[in-house]
Order: structure tokens, then C-alpha cells, then sequence
């Protein structure tokens, strides 16, 4: 029955993504501006802008180029990049990890922070520790996540000149060894996902420990360690794991802003610089991937359930 | 908690259903806003961001502009980069030939001389704008998409779902930069840019509430009376789900100012002079490794002032909505006393 449920999972993605190429492929095709002037320079004879325009295909009715690009999609090949005229599929190679990376290591750090955090929360309700606690969830809630990286630039890399302000991409072997270049990106992203964590485990929590059989465990006498980490956590930690599937797929394309602020490499910098550029190949190739990483992070969530929650395993049975 | 008398109650909705429709609202209305009056936060960021309108209103009365400038765009380039506290040479000389210095603003000047506080002020009116116009048309679009797919079910829901997961599977910040550069720039972009964003969210929390209400009993007997779809849904069904409606909008208006300013930050929101609060951090970044720290830390404070007090207030609001979350919890004094009072009730049992 599992592998029914995925399957049919994956082919509902596939009108998401058409419909996500297509919204992507419309703005494109509307925006102002053209790659092939952007190419050739600004001095380009208009002879030579329409006959580039026609080698590049930029001349045909929207439905053909859209069904090209359709077609091309379906054999992997997602066009080459109109600035520097390399694949995609290379170009995407070189970014994809280090955002990855980043991606993966804010969700690490936001787990490991959130979690306990919303815990004693939870546990401790209306304490001193819930309403600090509380209070740092919503304000790192609040603050944009650009901003929080260029104050712990200013507090790092200006004021106390301890951490580099710029530079770094992921490298096979050199993840942990160059922390000091990605530890203050990581904060920055993870920050507020921490806080979401956090938030979302706190209420989580005390739904859950309202539940009869929480008081029939702790009737029974059950040790407050086990009702908390046995019987509470194990079900308050489902909708957890939705969000934190969701700023999973969130922060691959919200890195954008931090990957601009610390200027790096990565593929939300990429896509701004493809966008400013008219640079279409690129643009859709990068929705098209952060769209199906989305969705197939929240496939796995979804999977995950089943290992969580007995319940909803056994719906597929 | 409610310590009217139901019999009481019930008596006089009986008596004059008609006449009292009114001031029911109003109680609900009385009685979110005791609870929501009784939360501290929540009170703190409704005060603050009154506070944020009127520095929005007064902006022309703290930065006035000239007959030629607006007030955000008064250069004064002796006095550029001062750091707040710091004073500048004027260029002028006193009587005694000595150079004359004069104070900034509290908050400095940026890198045109212009006075920070001044600009912010302006910012501010630029901010609640674009805030309130990207909810209203976000919320407008998404409640009545999410009430059709809710009430409709069958095709119209299976289109208007499909679509609104097309939208969710776009990181928001993507989506919203791909529309700001297809458009060309102004206010509207930004308000469409932010607004297409922000509608799933309305139109699923939407579409989740009329599936809960739209089989229920009250429904049927409008129905019946012959009330028509439009108004079942207007008038029956769509008042009944505003709570968590008003709940997202408040969220909404704090999104929204941080994707706008996000938009502005990157360079594709509001162009130059307009003091857009992002657009100035991104003024900020420019001088920031130069150790102009004031550039940065203000709008970036502003920016996450008003996004506090919006997600306080809506935390507040959602509180006070739905009680529910509040009270009781794990503390073992309220577990004794929920053991104490199961073996009050048991013994009084007993003894009837």
C-alpha cells in the first residue's frame, strides 16, 4: 500500500510543476528587457539583436517555445544558460550543495535550539523561562532574517573582526573544516526557524499533554520523564515535523537574501542574478528545482508520519 | 469563566431573536477584546503599532519638506555619514573665524546627509500602505477562492486547490521577486508581487472552516428559508470563520511588510529617493563593512518593531479567540487539583 501512496504522491507533483513552469514561463515571457541585447551589448545592430533573438528562438509564438522548453524538460535537458551559454544542469551543480548545506545545517541548528526550548515551554507554562522563551520565539519570529545578518556582520566581522564577512562555497571534504566562514549564514537562516520550531513544539505540547491519556499515565504514576519524552513528545512531535519540512523547502529558496548579504555562491544568488538578467533558462530551471526539492521534502515528511504515528500507518495498511 | 446563567440566556435569544442580533455581536466582540485587553503582550504591540501610526501621520511635521524637496529627500551634503550623538562642519565660520559644527538627528544622517529619522518617519507611511493594501487584496481573493472550493467542493475545488499548491510549491520570496521584475516598478508591483504570495494562506484556512460549517444544522434551516448560495455563504457561514481569518490578517500584515521590504532590499521594490525601509537597509549594507553601523541598525529596527507588535498582537488576537491554549498545562499543583476535583465529583456521586 506504501509504495501505492508514493506513487500516487509523485504523479500529482507533476501537474504542480507544469503549473509552476507555466506561471514562471508567463512572467518570463512578459517581463521587459531582452537577453539577446543583454548578450551582445549595448552598440548591437538591430539586424543582429532579431537574428540572435531567432537563433535563440526568443521569435516564436509562447506556445511553442513553452512547449520546447516542456519537451526539453521531460529528456533533462533544461537549456543553457543565455549569459554564459553553459548547462544549467552544471551551472546548478556547483550551487546546489553549498545552499543544500546551508539549508541543512539552519534545520539542524533550528531542531536541536526549537525543540527544547518549546519542551520546557511547554512544561513549565506561564514561568519565567516560558516567558522568555516566548518572548525570544516571537521576536526572532519577527526579525527579518536579512537584517539579524547584517547585524551579526556588523557584531562579528566589523566591531570585533573575528568572523570573515564574505566567501565561501561548500567544497567535498572542506564542510566542517571552514565553519568559520558559514557559521554566522547558518545563524542567520536558522534563527528564525529555531523560532518557529520552538513555537510550534511549545503549543504542540500543550495540546498534547491535555490529553486523557496523559493523565491516565501520570495517574498511573508514571515517571514526569517518561510522560514527557514517551508519551507527550512522540505525538506533539508531528506537526513539528511538518514545519520543520516546510522551512526545509522554505529556507532553499529564502537563502536568497542571505546568500546575497554574505555573498554567497548559492542557488537563491543564482536565480536574483538570472532574474536581473532575463536569463530564462536559469530562472526556470531553478523554480522548477526548488518546486520539486518542496515537494518532495514534503512527500518525506509525510512518510515520516508513518514512522512517527502508529495511527496514520496504519491507515495505509 | 462564563458565569451567565444558560437558562437566562437562552430565554432572551427566544424572546427577540431579531432585536438582539446586534448586541450579540457586540458581546462577542466585548468579550475577545476583555480577553484579548487581559494579555500584556498583546496590549504592548496594539499600543506600539498605534504609536507606528502616528509616527506615520506626523512625518511631515518631524522631517516638513521644502517647495522642491519631499521631506524624506532634504540632502545636505556637509552633513553626511554623521553618526548619531556626532556633531559636522558646516562649512560656515563664526564671528571668531572658528569652523561652526552642528548636531543630527537622533538617528544620524545616511550617506546623502539626509536625516535618518526623518526618512524613517516617511518610510513608515510607505510601510502601513503597502501592508494594508497587500492583505486587503490577499485577503479579499483568497477568502472568496477558499469559501467556492469549501462550499462548491467537486471541480471548482479540485481547480482552485491545484492552483493555490502551484502557488505554495514557489518559495514566496522567489515568487514575489520573478512577478517585481516582470512588472514594471512602482507601488502596484509590490502590492501584487506580495499580495499573489500571501492568498493560499487565506484561501485554505477559508476553504478548511466552510468544510466544517457549510453541512451544519444552521446552514440547512437558512436554506430551507431559501436563503440563495451567496447569501448562505456572505451572510451564515463566512461570519462564523473570521476568527482564524482575522488571526492570518494580522500575521499578513507583518508578512508583508517583511517580504516588501525584502523586495526593496534587493533592489527591485520602490525606486531611489523613496525612503522604502528595506530600500534604505540596502543603502545601509553600502556602508555598512565601513563601520556605519547607524545605516543599518534603524529601519532594520523599525522593520522588526512593527513586525513584533503585528505577531504579538495577532498571538494576542488568537489567544483571545480561542481560550482553549490558555489555562491548565502540566504544573503538578493543577494536577492535583484535577485529581482533587474527579474525587470531589466521585464522592459527591456517592453520597447522592
Amino acid at each position: 500500500m506504501v509504495h501505492k501512496f508514493i506513487l500516487r504522491r509523485l504523479l500529482m507533483m507533476i501537474p504542480v510543476l507544469l503549473g509552476v513552469v507555466l506561471v514562471t514561463f508567463t512572467l518570463l515571457y512578459i517581463s521587459p528587457g531582452c537577453p539577446a541585447r543583454n548578450r551582445l551589448g549595448e552598440q548591437a545592430t538591430p539586424e543582429a539583436i532579431i537574428q540572435l533573438r531567432a537563433e535563440m528562438g526568443l521569435e516564436d509564438p509562447f506556445i511553442v517555445q513553452f512547449g520546447r522548453y516542456i519537451a526539453g524538460v521531460v529528456t533533462l535537458d533544461f537549456g543553457n544558460s543565455f549569459r554564459t551559454d553553459q548547462p544549467f544542469f552544471d551551472e546548478i551543480l556547483i550551487r546546489f550543495p553549498t545552499t543544500l548545506h546551508l539549508a541543512g545545517m539552519a534545520v539542524v541548528l533550528s531542531l536541536l535550539i526549537g525543540i527544547p526550548l518549546g519542551i520546557i515551554s511547554a512544561m513549565k507554562q506561564y514561568s519565567w523561562a516560558d516567558a522568555g522563551a516566548t518572548f525570544l520565539g516571537l521576536l526572532f519570529v519577527s526579525i527579518p532574517n536579512f537584517w539579524l545578518g547584517m547585524i551579526l556582520l556588523l557584531i562579528f566581522a566589523v566591531e570585533l573582526g573575528v568572523l570573515p564577512s564574505l566567501g565561501w562555497s561548500a567544497g567535498v571534504g572542506t564542510e566542517f573544516s571552514n565553519w568559520h566562514h558559514w557559521i554566522l549564514p547558518t545563524i542567520t537562516i536558522g534563527a528564525s526557524a529555531a523560532a518557529i520550531i520552538m513555537r510550534m513544539t511549545r503549543s504542540s505540547m500543550l495540546e498534547v499533554v491535555r490529553q486523557d491519556y496523559i493523565r491516565t499515565a501520570r495517574a498511573k504514576g508514571q515517571t514526569p520523564f517518561k510522560i514527557i519524552f514517551k508519551h507527550s513528545l512522540k505525538n506533539a512531535l508531528i506537526p513539528v515535523t511538518t514545519v520543520a519540512g516546510l522551512q526545509f523547502g522554505f529556507l532553499l529558496g529564502g537563502a536568497i537574501l542571505t546568500e546575497t548579504i554574505f555573498s554567497i555562491n548559492g542557488v537563491g544568488r543564482f536565480m536574483m542574478q538570472a532574474i536581473l538578467n532575463r536569463d530564462s533558462p536559469v530562472v526556470l530551471g531553478v523554480a522548477l528545482l526548488l518546486a520539486f526539492t518542496f515537494s518532495i521534502v514534503n512527500l518525506l515528511v509525510d512518510i515520516l508520519y508513518a514512522f512517527i504515528d502508529p495511527r496514520i500507518r496504519s491507515q495505509y495498511r | 469563566m462564563t458565569n451567565v446563567n444558560p437558562q437566562k440566556q437562552m430565554s432572551k435569544e427566544a424572546m427577540a431573536p431579531e432585536k438582539f442580533a446586534g448586541t450579540k455581536r457586540l458581546d462577542r466582540f466585548m468579550e475577545v477584546w476583555r480577553r484579548f485587553r487581559r494579555n500584556p503582550l498583546a496590549v504592548a504591540g496594539l499600543v506600539m503599532i498605534l504609536l507606528m501610526g502616528v509616527l506615520a501621520i506626523s512625518a511631515d511635521w518631524i522631517a516638513p519638506g521644502t517647495e522642491f524637496d519631499p521631506g524624506y529627500d532634504i540632502q545636505n551634503l556637509p552633513a553626511r555619514l554623521v553618526r548619531p550623538g556626532d556633531t559636522f562642519n558646516t562649512g560656515f565660520l563664526d564671528d571668531y573665524g572658528n569652523p561652526i559644527y552642528e548636531s543630527v538627528g537622533i538617528f544620524g544622517t545616511d550617506h546623502l546627509g539626509r536625516d535618518m529619522l526623518g526618512r524613517i518617519a516617511h518610510g513608515s507611511r510607505i510601510t502601513l500602505l503597502v501592508a494594508f493594501l497587500v492583505v486587503t487584496i490577499s485577503m479579499t481573493l483568497g477568502v472568496t477562492l477558499g469559501a467556492i472550493a469549501g462550499f462548491y467542493g467537486g471541480v471548482s475545488d479540485n481547480i482552485i486547490m491545484r492552483v493555490i499548491d502551484v502557488i505554495l510549491a514557489m518559495p514566496t520570496i522567489l515568487l514575489a521577486i520573478t512577478i517585481a521584475a516582470a512588472l514594471d516598478p512602482g507601488l502596484h508591483t509590490i502590492i501584487i508581487a506580495v499580495g499573489v504570495g500571501a492568498i493560499p494562506g487565506y484561501a485554505r484556512i477559508t476553504r478548511a472552516q466552510v468544510l466544517t460549517l457549510r453541512d451544519q444544522e444552521f446552514v440547512e434551516a437558512a436554506r430551507s428559508v431559501g436563503a440563495n448560495d451567496f447569501r448562505l455563504i456572505r451572510k451564515h457561514i463566512l461570519p462564523n470563520c473570521m476568527a482564524p481569518i482575522i488571526v492570518e490578517a494580522t500575521m499578513g500584515l507583518a508578512g508583508a511588510i517583511a517580504s516588501a521590504a525584502a523586495l526593496s532590499f534587493l533592489g527591485i521594490g520602490l525606486a531611489p529617493p523613496t525612503p522604502e525601509w528595506g530600500a534604505m537597509l540596502a543603502d545601509g549594507r553600502r556602508f555598512m563593512l565601513a563601520g556605519e553601523w547607524h545605516m543599518t541598525v534603524f529601519p532594520g529596527v523599525a522593520i522588526a518593531m512593527i513586525i513584533f507588535s503585528l505577531n504579538m498582537m495577532g498571538d494576542g488576537l488568537r489567544d483571545a479567540f480561542d481560550p482553549r491554549l490558555r489555562s491548565a498545562g502540566f504544573s503538578k499543583k493543577r494536577f492535583k487539583r484535577q485529581l482533587q476535583a474527579i474525587e470531589a465529583k466521585k464522592a459527591g456521586a456517592k453520597e447522592v
